[in-house]
């Protein structure tokens, strides 16, 4: 799997040198526009519908609409100025109880996997926070976004978790009754779902709607021969180092005659 | 298994040294089959770890029965590839491992099956034996073998006769073979010399069309071909000798010798077509790019305008 982000860990005066792997991986199936008669892809191409012609990279700036039909244009050395520095490094900026955080702050995981010879003071890091029961609160620019994230300390590594800034979490956004509940009502619901309680296995659950798809898909490609292999040559490789071994065999037989002959 | 022994954390031991073909009674000989290299982990399930022990096994789910191929748990040295059409395929299992879609994969893994060719054993039933002699090895591994399919073998070698098993891989278009010493010990995860590659170059000449320079003075050259009288950009190849060498050539600073200026070339060095190097390298791509290109030289003897685009 790929690297997503290279960078170090920056604990006081240590310096952990980590990559960051993705957790998850994609499972919905994406599909490509074609054009119907041809079967090629369909092209986007930017246009200006006031020039009457399409426009080259060079040709586009940024504008930020601020009423309608109203924008401010922000050069790229305007928005040069005032980015990020591209700091890689983890800062960590304090530590905490991963209770302390809302679980509605978490955005992504990252596996953090220590580079070669940073794995001592990785573990150390690793173990010391989960004996203490803490996790880290950092930054870092991922990609182009400053980025708040939060080290937990897990049995098999540091898994590392995007945080939201406050200022992206809404509350709720309308007002509801909270009526008065009676214990004869909680007692039968608490029954409800002490009999629908079981251990959640991840593995139970499956996305139905992509398992027919892909199904279909599947199909298609068999249906179409898109050539699944006629079960190849028999012995594959083997047969070949076979042969070649024997050809070596065979010429040294043959010099070797030879050599008796003279 | 919590045996530390088993903890995936070994790396395989690396060829040190390349030389042509030769003859040696004290080496055995076997095919370098152009895949990737992998450790395998065989125990209850299949374990595949590439050089840099990045997990490989969701990328190749036709490989997973490889422990029903064994008698016990152990851990394998080979080479990953795919072998189709009499030919082994590099880019086909490169491409694979690039992919992550999961579907994607299942649907190659079907079309395009890999295998996976064993050569040496690291961990037998319950011990390291890196520390035996290779033919101990050898005799180890063919003993612990149940079965051999497409999907898995183990490879086949021959002694004192590196010659005449290279010249048989030229001719079938493999990509070489690997001499190694009978007495030689496994080290994980270093280089060994006890380890040799002998590989089937190809070559062609080029124009140099300019230079880029890397770091500590090493350059590399950005070469073309012409293809009738426009010179076509055809990528870099890095220059094995000092810049100093090259410079003796007196290559005369010019514009851009192609139509446009290539991606990723914003920083080179123009020079006039006029210098022709010799490159050496495994295979062209698709897209008639070169993989692991060499340039062995300059060449006085031929004109740039004669380096034309084979078709």
């Amino acid at each position: 799997m790929a690297t997503a982000h290279k960078g170090a860990i920056s604990f006081g005066l240590v310096h952990i040198p980590v990559s960051l792997y993705r957790t998850v991986r994609e499972h919905d199936i994406s599909f490509n526009q074609l054009c119907k008669k041809t079967k090629q892809r369909v092209h986007y191409k930017k246009y200006c519908g006031n020039c009457e012609k399409e426009l080259k990279p060079e040709d586009i700036v940024k504008g930020y609409q601020y009423e309608k039909d109203k924008y401010v244009v922000m050069t790229n050395d305007e928005l040069e100025a005032i980015k990020s520095e591209k700091d890689k490094t983890i800062h960590i900026l304090q530590f905490c109880d991963i209770d302390e955080i809302d679980d509605i702050y978490f955005e992504k995981n990252y596996y953090a996997v220590p580079d070669t010879g940073s794995e001592k003071a990785y573990e150390l890091l690793r173990y010391t926070m989960e004996q203490e029961n803490k996790v880290a609160i950092a930054k870092t620019v991922l990609g182009t976004k400053e980025t708040l994230l939060a080290l937990c300390p897990r049995a098999q590594g540091i898994v590392i978790k995007t945080l939201f800034y406050a200022d992206e979490i809404t509350a709720v956004p309308k007002t509801f009754a909270r009526p008065n509940i009676q214990a004869k009502e909680t007692k039968i619901a608490a029954q409800l779902i002490k009999a629908m309680s079981a251990p959640y296995d991840p593995n139970d659950y499956s996305d139905e709607y992509q398992e027919r798809l892909m199904e279909a898909i599947r199909q298609k490609i068999e249906g179409e021969a898109i050539s699944v292999p006629k079960e190849q040559e028999v012995g594959g490789i083997a047969d070949l180092m076979d042969a070649l071994k024997q050809s070596v065999a065979l010429q040294k037989k043959d010099s070797s005659q030879k050599r008796l002959k003279h | 298994m919590s045996d530390s022994l088993f903890d995936k954390t070994l790396e395989p031991m690396l060829i040190a040294s390349e030389k042509p073909a030769f003859n040696d009674k004290d080496f055995i000989y076997e095919l370098k089959l152009d895949g990737t290299r992998a450790l395998v982990y065989l125990d209850q399930d299949t374990q595949i770890y590439n050089k840099r022990r990045l997990s490989l096994q969701h990328k190749f789910p036709e490989l997973k029965q490889l422990h029903t191929y064994v008698k016990h748990r152990c851990i394998l040295d080979g080479e990953l590839f795919v072998y189709h059409d009499h030919h082994v395929d590099f880019f086909a299992s490169q491409k694979r491992s690039l992919l992550s879609d999961t579907f994607k994969i299942q649907i190659a893994s079907k079309q395009i099956p890999a295998s996976f060719t064993a050569f040496d054993i690291l961990y037998d039933k319950d011990r390291l034996v890196i520390d035996e002699p290779l033919m101990k090895r050898k005799q180890r591994l063919a003993k612990l073998i149940k079965k051999e399919d497409q999907r898995f073998s183990v490879s086949r070698y021959i002694e004192e006769d590196g010659i005449a098993l290279f010249e048989l891989t030229t001719k079938q278009s493999l990509e070489g073979i690997v001499a190694k010493r009978k007495d030689s010990l496994y080290y994980p995860g270093k280089r060994t010399k006890d380890w040799i590659k002998c590989k089937n170059w190809l070559e062609d000449d080029y124009v140099i069309c300019g230079y880029i320079e890397k770091e500590k003075g090493i350059i590399s050259f950005v070469i073309g071909q012409y293809d009738k009288r426009e010179l076509i950009y055809k990528g870099h190849v890095t220059m094995g000798a000092s810049l100093r060498f090259f410079e003796a050539h007196q290559p005369q600073k010019s514009q851009c010798p192609f139509k446009t200026v290539p991606g990723g070339n914003e920083n080179a060095v123009w020079l006039k077509p006029t210098l022709v190097c010799v490159v050496a390298y495994m295979e062209k791509t698709a897209q008639d790019s070169l993989r692991q290109p060499i340039c062995r030289g300059i060449r006085t003897d031929k004109k740039a305008e004669d380096c034309i685009i084979k078709k």
